[in-house]
């Protein structure tokens, strides 16, 4: 949709100059990565866009113990990565049904962080997976935990004059697996709810330790802590699970919309945790 | 009075034909296609990326081109429905789009087109799967996909050059 | 697949103009543009009820390039209606171009022409408005309450006041038989409330318009419009001027779904500015006007069934509340049509509808395919199956025991359109359709995934009809519903049609071209239509009613066949014989069994015409005298999860009565396009409005989801009947489809459902949120049921 007020548009091919534009503009100014969030709709606030497409922002690179993907990466880029689907199964899963493929060839996960949206199906594999989210200023690089990052619905830290460079996740080592599960209404709906779920196990196929973040259910993803240690020593039994799942209730606090009502989403993320966490435990020992 | 915004500079071309022109910071890449250039092909259903009716081919991607701003395709390679056929005629899709009757009101078709040729411009022999995918994003409201579905795979068929 | 006799209809045939759409080649409205050109913009008011108090529009006239700014007070003070479907004297005319009293969210405050659109929408923000409040009646229940705010305080019908007493537009009450007496004599009664939820049409096309002052002081309106001469009654009548200085052209349709029926009032507000300032005047809606301005009609409808214990119909009282939205566009009318369409499903002595039409501070609603029935089905075909097991029937024999048989009489668009069936295919659909889907093989086997046993699989059915157009055996005072057509021959063989049905995108004027090609024996391809305009093309109603090919067919085979004749007897006095003697084929005419002695028509057009001997042309014109019903029956199987309420529909099978197939693409097209809307009907679609503040809530395509082709079942899955049958009142024995189709989708899947789950939801649409929450009551009953046998049991053992 046509930008009404929009003046100027800025597309530079550094990272500093990029900086040093967005802390220079006088008015009200906005990263624009893909663009998907953005141009939904008429921002008659904003007067001028920052495109981050030319900075080289769009990588996949194994670093030492742990894995970079530039924030400006797409979607498409994601799911053509083995690297991530061999790994971090949880990131392509959701990469896999983020939208329609039209929009995955150009939205980008750093997008998703950036709209901050409770729903946003890239951020709860980041916390299930540990990730760090890197922020440039023209003066340091900041390292933040997903949990320090989203402060609210559609907020985050980010100030003018910021801008989130990559995500850095590590390897795990050892036998573990990820899942990423979605519900919606329809195949392009937003999430009504989603989660993600890491698991890791020991010799005995038990689980040794897990990660579980839920999405569209609370202001901001959260962990469910509570189920993270309850899994911790089952191999995912279904009827353990059963039970065990009802601890989700204790940290998420749904509203209803024309999506859902609370009362749906209280009941699908049990479902959707279960299953999740069975997902991830069977990829963990090898299923 | 409306504060003229300044216009920028973009070049890119549009099946093969190179253009320059000059737009406004906030112009969608879809506008600037059908107002500009005059390309109606492209067609225009909710402007804000959620019917794909305005899908083009950028840089080889199928993207909606009523999300794209004008000035993120300075320098792309552009295609646009009025560029699939060429002087030999009809691309397969179309053909197969038409011999299946695939268009019905035709508004959403172009879109159709493009995402499919898209996929089939990198992948020559898609699954069902594959295609249902590649569409996902294209609402059609007349159809109910099937003979679009039926029309892309079988054009997939013939440029590959089975016989059917 | 029926037997085909003919030699163009039946076959695959590429649509006319389906090379242009998949160019990107053909224009719709919104791809023109003509020099000089105005952008037209209206201000809508962001209240669902409120008074205008003050507006100034000083400032908007200030913006660079403001051409135009027009408010209620310059509007003509003429109350006007959105349609011209129905006959002037039962329209309802309740509203001016611009309104002073406003009525929804959305509604028309003002308008701007302005050089560009950018300018339009600047000096839509400069213009101030002080209105004033009232309290909003969103439901129909809402506005039916003591204390509801009146909505209208004038409106006519015809030119005579209606007596607006609180929000009630229209009421029936039509009873034929003694419905108490069947009610007494019956069996088993049942009695249900349904309620039908507000689906937006959703074509992906926007509603558009140009409107271009003509040198000769007449006006050119290029408008998405499904009729041209009903557009220019209604924008003649709306602006105060002779139809004639109208020109509308017909244009190619993106969807429509009966959106387009009605005007959107913006084609009359670009009228009114173009003759105002003499320039082009464009106006095209963005998609959150068009979730404003259109959608199926909400209903609340019960419906009281009495059957004898055998399972006969003894007496059936449906009762319609419809909610029209904040104008009648055609409220009193869709009451009238759910009351006749629900009882009309099957045969029944002993009938009665009662309803009344009420106007709510919502978006004013118009056909959406179906007009009326799709709600008529939803109630009963869910009663039916619901009756059928109370009764211990089982649900299609119930149905085929009940059904309406060739000879009956039935009501096609309301009591007032009565129409006897000529033919019918329903048995074949039934049968075909049990056999395809698996009936008897799944209707007890739930359970697909032995892993997953909270899958859960049902196959269930229903079926229905809609009407063929609206023509009545007598003439009605109700609804128009008369077709011309003028077909000539042109020197090089080819025959041209000029007539103004339009096409939606079903493919209703390639179907036209079929026919005259059948007729006289030409080719396909030698057939042109004209889209023309309302100065050159003979009277018709508007397409709707699933009337295109039916109702405006029927002239076309009439100039056919007067063409063919003059052919005939030209081409006679060539080969010296009697017109008996020759035939026409391939565009060729020739002597019976001489086929390779042949004379081009081209050749015969062209002796005639110069030879002095006349012209070959007709002008047809004929009131359809039936609105035969298209029967369809849809089966599906439906998996549903029951843990999270998601429903996917893994097989279907459509299956309709169509009489003669004139084009089989088109017919399997408008088949599973049926399915699919119908489906969205079922499961998710419905537009929501704040209760309280009218505000819209999924006024997008991001909110308000149409499925996608990741939702349909694979079209491996999808089985397409027809039924062999040939309709005596039809053009070349042809009937309707397109409302048809999707008319007992929705109810098919609500009884697939029940299937699976044994969880009924009356209201549409079924959401995977509705439906968990049944299921989970359900299984809790279930529960309490298992916990109290087995207390019994405990307590009988101690
Ligand atoms: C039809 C449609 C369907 C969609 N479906 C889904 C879905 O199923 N699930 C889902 O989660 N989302 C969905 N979305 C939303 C959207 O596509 C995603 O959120 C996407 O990841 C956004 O990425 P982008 O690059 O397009 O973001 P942009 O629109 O470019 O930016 C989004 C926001 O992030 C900021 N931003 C972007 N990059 C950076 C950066 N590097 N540093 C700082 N700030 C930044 C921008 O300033 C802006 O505020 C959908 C959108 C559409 C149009």
């Amino acid at each position: 949709m046509k930008q009404s007020n929009l003046r100027e548009y800025f597309r530079p091919k550094t990272l500093d100059e990029a900086l040093s534009i967005l802390n220079s503009y006088e008015g009200e100014i906005k990263i624009i990565a893909g663009g998907t969030d953005m141009l939904a709709d008429d921002h008659k606030e904003i007067e001028a866009l920052l495109d981050i497409d030319q900075l080289g922002l769009n990588y996949i690179e194994k670093a030492d113990g742990y894995i970079r993907i530039g924030s400006a990466t797409t979607y498409t880029e994601i799911l053509n990565s083995d690297e991530i689907y061999e790994n971090f199964r949880a990131i392509w899963d959701s990469a896999s049904v983020v939208a329609d493929k039209s929009i995955r060839n150009i939205a980008t996960i750093g997008g998703n962080l950036g709209s901050a949206v409770p729903s946003g199906d890239a951020i709860p594999p980041l916390y299930a997976l540990d990730a760090t989210l890197v922020i440039k200023t023209t003066t340091e690089e900041k390292k933040v935990k997903p949990e320090d990052f989203f402060t609210g619905p559609r907020k985050n830290i980010l100030k003018k004059g910021e801008i989130l460079k990559e995500i850095q996740i590590p390897y795990s080592d050892g036998a573990f697996g990820s899942d990423f599960e979605k519900i919606a209404r329809n195949s392009v709906d937003l999430a009504t709810a989603n989660i993600a779920v890491f698991v890791k196990i020991d010799e005995d196929k038990k689980i040794s330790d897990a990660r579980i973040a839920l999405g569209a259910v609370a202001p901001t993803v959260v962990r469910a802590d509570k189920l993270e240690k309850a899994v911790i020593g089952t191999k995912a039994e279904e009827e353990k699970l059963e039970e065990i799942v009802k601890a989700v209730e204790d940290v998420i606090s749904p509203i209803s919309d024309v999506r859902s009502s609370a009362d749906y989403r209280y009941k699908v993320s049990r479902v959707i945790a279960k299953r999740a966490i069975m997902k991830a435990y069977d990829r963990a020992i090898g299923k | 009075m409306i504060l003229m915004s300044q216009k920028y500079k973009v070049n890119f071309t549009v099946n093969g034909d190179q253009y320059e022109r000059y737009v406004e910071a906030g112009e969608t890449l879809a506008s600037v296609l059908r107002v500009e250039l005059g390309l109606t092909g492209t067609k225009v259903g909710c402007d804000r990326g959620d019917c794909g009716a305005c899908t083009v081919i950028m840089n080889g991607k199928a993207v909606k081109s009523c999300i794209i701003p004008a000035l993120k395709a300075d320098g792309a390679e552009i295609q646009t429905i009025e560029g699939v056929a060429d002087e030999n005629g009809l691309h397969p899709i179309q053909q197969e789009f038409v011999e299946l009757a695939a268009v019905q009101c035709g508004y959403c078709t172009p879109g159709l087109i493009m995402a499919s040729k898209a996929l089939l411009d990198e992948n020559k022999n898609p699954t069902e799967e594959e295609v249902r995918e590649a569409i996902g994003g294209n609402i059609c409201r007349c159809t109910g996909y099937e003979k679009p579905v039926q029309a892309i795979l079988k054009a997939a068929k013939k440029l590959n050059g089975e016989c059917l | 697949m029926p037997v085909n006799k003919y030699d163009v209809l039946g076959k695959r045939l590429d649509k006319i103009e389906a090379r242009q759409k998949a160019t990107g080649k053909l224009k719709f409205t919104g791809d023109l543009k003509f020099p000089g050109m105005l952008h037209c913009k209206i201000l809508r008011s962001p209240h669902a009820h409120a008074i205008v108090k003050s507006i100034d529009t000083s400032e908007a006239f200030k913006v660079d390039g403001v051409v135009d700014v027009i408010t209620y007070e310059d509007v003509p003070k003429i109350l006007s209606m959105h349609q011209f479907l129905h006959v002037p004297e039962v329209m309802y005319y309740d509203s001016y171009l611009l309104e002073k009293h406003v009525r929804h969210v959305g509604d028309r405050v003002a308008a701007v022409a302005a050089t560009t659109e950018e300018a339009a929408k600047e000096a839509l923000k400069k213009i101030k408005v002080e209105y004033e409040i009232l309290p909003a009646a969103i439901t129909a229940e809402d506005a039916l309450k003591p204390d509801a705010a009146q909505i209208h305080e004038e409106a006519k019908r015809g030119d005579k006041p209606v007596e607006l007493k609180g929000n009630v537009l229209d009421t029936c009450d039509v009873t034929i038989g003694d419905v108490d007496k069947g009610f007494a004599d019956a069996d088993y009664v049942i009695e249900r409330t349904y309620r039908t939820s507000k689906p937006n049409n959703g074509q992906l096309e926007r509603t558009a318009v140009v409107c271009v002052p003509r040198d000769d002081g007449r006006l050119d309106v290029y408008a998405t419009s499904q009729g041209i001469h009903a557009m220019r009654m209604n924008i003649s009548h709306s602006l105060g001027i002779p139809a004639s200085k109208l020109n509308c052209h017909r244009m190619y349709l993106g969807g429509t779904f009966g959106a387009h029926i009605h005007t959107g009032f913006i084609e009359n507000i670009c009228a009114f500015l173009a003759l105002r300032t003499g320039r082009p005047v464009r106006g095209e809606k963005t998609r959150e006007e068009m979730f404003l301005s259109c959608g199926r009609h909400p209903m609340i409808v019960k419906v009281k069934a009495g059957f004898t214990k055998d399972g006969k119909l003894l007496a059936l009282h449906s009762d319609v509340t419809d909610d029209t939205g904040s104008y009648a566009f055609s409220g009193s009318s869709k009451m009238a049509l759910t009351a006749g369409f629900t009882l009309s499903m099957y045969k029944c002595p002993n009938l009665r509808i009662t309803g009344r039409s009420v106007y709510t501070n919502t978006p004013p609603l118009t056909a959406m395919r179906g007009a009326g029935n799709p709600q008529a089905h939803w109630a009963v075909e869910n009663m039916m199956e619901e009756a059928a097991e109370d009764l211990g029937i089982d649900p299609i024999e119930l149905r085929r025991m009940n059904l309406l048989q060739v000879g009956d009489r039935f009501f096609g668009q309301g009591p007032q359109v009565i129409s006897t069936i000529r033919s019918s295919g329903n048995d074949q659909l039934l049968e075909k359709g049990k056999k395809l889907i698996g009936w008897d093989e799944k209707r007890n086997n739930h359970i697909p995934y032995p892993d997953k046993p909270w899958i859960r699989r049902g196959v269930g059915m229903a079926r229905g009809f809609h009407t063929s157009g609206c023509g009545s055996e007598k003439p009605n005072a109700f609804i128009i519903d008369h077709s011309c057509a003028t077909l000539k021959m042109n020197e090089d063989g080819t025959a041209q049609l000029m007539n103004a049905a339009a096409d939606l995108g079903a493919g209703t004027l390639s179907a036209h071209a079929s026919l005259v090609a059948e007729v006289i024996g030409l080719k396909y391809e030698d057939v042109i239509v004209n889209l023309g305009d309302s100065d050159s093309a003979p009277f018709d109603g508007p397409t709707h009613a699933s009337r295109g090919l039916y109702g405006a067919g029927q002239p076309v085979v009439k100039a056919a066949e007067e063409v063919k004749q003059i052919l005939l007897e030209w081409a006679a006095r060539m080969f010296q014989c009697g017109p008996e003697d020759v035939e026409i084929k391939e565009s060729k005419v020739f002597k019976h069994n001489e086929p390779e002695n042949y004379i081009p028509v081209a050749d015969v057009v062209r002796k005639g015409h110069f030879s002095g001997w006349g012209a070959a042309a007709s002008t047809a014109s004929v009131r359809p005298k039936a609105c035969p019903p298209h029967f369809i029956a849809i089966f599906v199987e439906v998996e549903v999860n029951t843990l999270t309420g998601q429903v996917k529909v893994v097989n279907a099978v459509s299956g309709v009565d169509t009489g003669t197939v004139v084009n089989l693409n088109n017919v399997e097209g408008q088949m599973v396009g049926g399915l699919h809307m119908g489906m969205g009907y079922a499961l998710i679609e419905d537009t929501i409005f704040d209760r309280k503040t009218g505000e819209p809530k999924n006024a997008s395509f991001a909110g308000f989801h149409i499925l996608t082709v990741k939702d349909m079942p694979d079209p491996d899955n999808i089985d397409l009947v027809i039924a062999d049958t040939f309709e005596p009142t039809g053009p070349l024995g042809a009937k309707g489809i397109g409302e048809g189709v999707t008319n007992p989708v929705a109810p098919a899947v609500a009884n697939a459902i029940y299937n699976a789950v044994g969880v009924r939801i009356n209201d549409l649409p079924m959401t995977q949120e509705k439906l968990l929450a049944k299921i989970k009551e359900v299984e809790a009953k279930m529960d309490d049921l298992a916990m109290t046998q087995k207390n019994v049991k405990e307590t009988v053992r101690e």
